[in-house]
């Protein structure tokens, strides 16, 4: 095995040895969320020599974010997590190979990025995004190491580990449970989520190489202020997994809905004539022709990125240009600020020209 | 019967309080109980989501509580 110095510290444990680094850096973790639980979570497990690390994250780095999502520097702001956080970690440790997802997690992809990953790291900030985690969890069988925070308190627990209990085990399901607030609408602590994070590095760990007690059926809470843990024991509710598993099976039956990106002719009219779409032009205003359609606005390539986080990230979006060149980076641009039903028109309104003269 | 009742996050707020010992006339009283008199007592008890241990178990709302038991109003967190 290359590169034992670096790890020689952690392999000087009788529990790991050589045959516990090597189970280090066989396993593939996926990270989901690269925010302030995922940049220790990867941090740690990137020094520790976990062979192969999936980030997914669509957010940009953020100023608000410095104090407590340490991969990240000044200069990063604008940029997306996963990219940014992927490149800190491979000059951390070379030897890492890392998987970039700059989307976020969600129904339609779920089960397409968890692909062969053998534990999922669940970072995010989000209770739906948990139970889709979850179930897509429970059905590929691997377990998830959970952490989430608010103000000055942690939990962290693992689940579907062998056949243990699941989140919804824990919090069952139920309506307004999105209405918790995340870091943003509470504020957090910056070490809190470090504190946290680093706990999760630890179970995930533990799972590799099959030593003490892994936090399964078992929440442990934290709470800074007065520095108190407790341990809190949970069953495994048999309804419960039954319902994540027929939640997780019927996505992924459900046929992909591959969105395309990339519209021909009859594709485009079809979109600029459906009245949820948003069609823009990326043009600069006095671009000839014009296309005569139906609502359609005119936002140069240069604005594109502030004029779009006015919008829905849900919100479904047409562009177009001259000759599809723009149009293509400003599609690029708005999947990074995490849009995900954009197209544009293919080789632009040029394409279109022997239409518009009919 | 005396019981300790321990709050944690977004509850804490909603109770102002992170702890509080509850004396009680009866000698046991079921987690569903214990919940609407406590949702009677904080109104904002009850849209909230959260899942009750008992002496740091967690349980279903039929359970008995007795005299000294510590009960954990625990609701998920969001932040990451």
């Amino acid at each position: 095995m290359k590169e034992t110095k670096r790890y020689n510290r952690q392999m000087a444990l009788a529990e790991i040895g050589e045959s516990g680094q090597q189970k280090i850096q066989r396993a593939r973790v996926l990270v989901i969320g690269a925010g302030g639980l995922g940049c220790p979570v990867l941090q740690n497990l990137a020094a520790a020599g976990v062979g192969f690390i999936g980030i997914v994250d669509g957010d940009v780095v953020e100023e608000t974010n410095l104090h407590r999502q340490l991969l990240y520097t000044l200069d990063d702001c604008g940029r997306n997590k996963a990219v940014t956080a992927a490149r800190a970690i491979k000059k951390l440790n070379p030897s890492v190979d890392v998987q970039v997802f700059s989307d976020f997690f969600q129904s339609q992809n779920a089960f397409e990025i968890v692909g062969e990953y053998h534990i999922i790291v669940d970072c995010t900030d989000t209770i739906a995004v948990r139970y889709l985690i979850n179930d897509v969890s429970l059905v590929k069988k691997i377990p998830f190491v959970y952490a989430s925070i608010h103000k000055f308190e942690g939990q962290v627990s693992v689940f579907n580990y062998k056949n243990g209990p699941s989140y919804r085990c824990l919090f069952p399901e139920k309506e307004g449970v999105n209405a918790i607030p995340n870091c943003v609408e509470a504020g957090v602590l910056g070490v809190l989520p470090n504190t946290l994070g680093v706990l999760q590095a630890t179970e995930v760990l533990k799972i590799i190489l099959e030593i003490g007690t892994v936090l399964s059926g078992k929440l442990f809470i934290y709470e800074g202020l007065q520095a108190q843990t407790q341990l809190i024991d949970f069953q495994k509710n048999p309804k419960q997994i039954e319902k994540g598993i027929i939640n997780g099976i019927q996505l992924l039956n459900t046929k992909k809905i591959t969105f395309s990106e990339l519209l021909n002719q009859e594709q485009f009219f079809e979109k600029s004539n459906d009245s949820n779409v948003l069609l823009i032009d990326v043009r600069e205003e006095d671009e000839l022709p014009r296309y005569q359609g139906n609502a359609i606005v005119n936002v140069p390539l240069n604005n594109i990125e502030s004029y779009a986080k006015g919008l829905n990230i849900q919100q479904e979006i047409v562009l177009l240009c001259q000759t599809g060149q723009r149009s293509s980076i400003a599609l690029h641009y708005l999947k990074k600020l995490g849009f995900n039903r954009i197209s544009h028109l293919k080789g632009g309104i040029q394409n279109l020209e022997q239409h518009l003269k009919k | 019967m005396i019981v300790t009742i321990k709050y944690f996050g977004l509850l804490a707020e909603v109770t102002n309080k992170s702890e509080e010992q509850l004396q009680l006339d009866q000698e046991t009283i079921s987690v569903i109980d214990l919940k609407s008199k406590l949702e009677s007592l904080y109104e904002g008890l009850q849209n909230a989501t959260y899942a009750v241990a008992v002496n740091q178990t967690i349980c279903t709302t039929d359970v008995a509580i007795k005299n000294q038991d510590v009960i954990a109003f625990l609701p998920p967190f969001a932040g990451g």
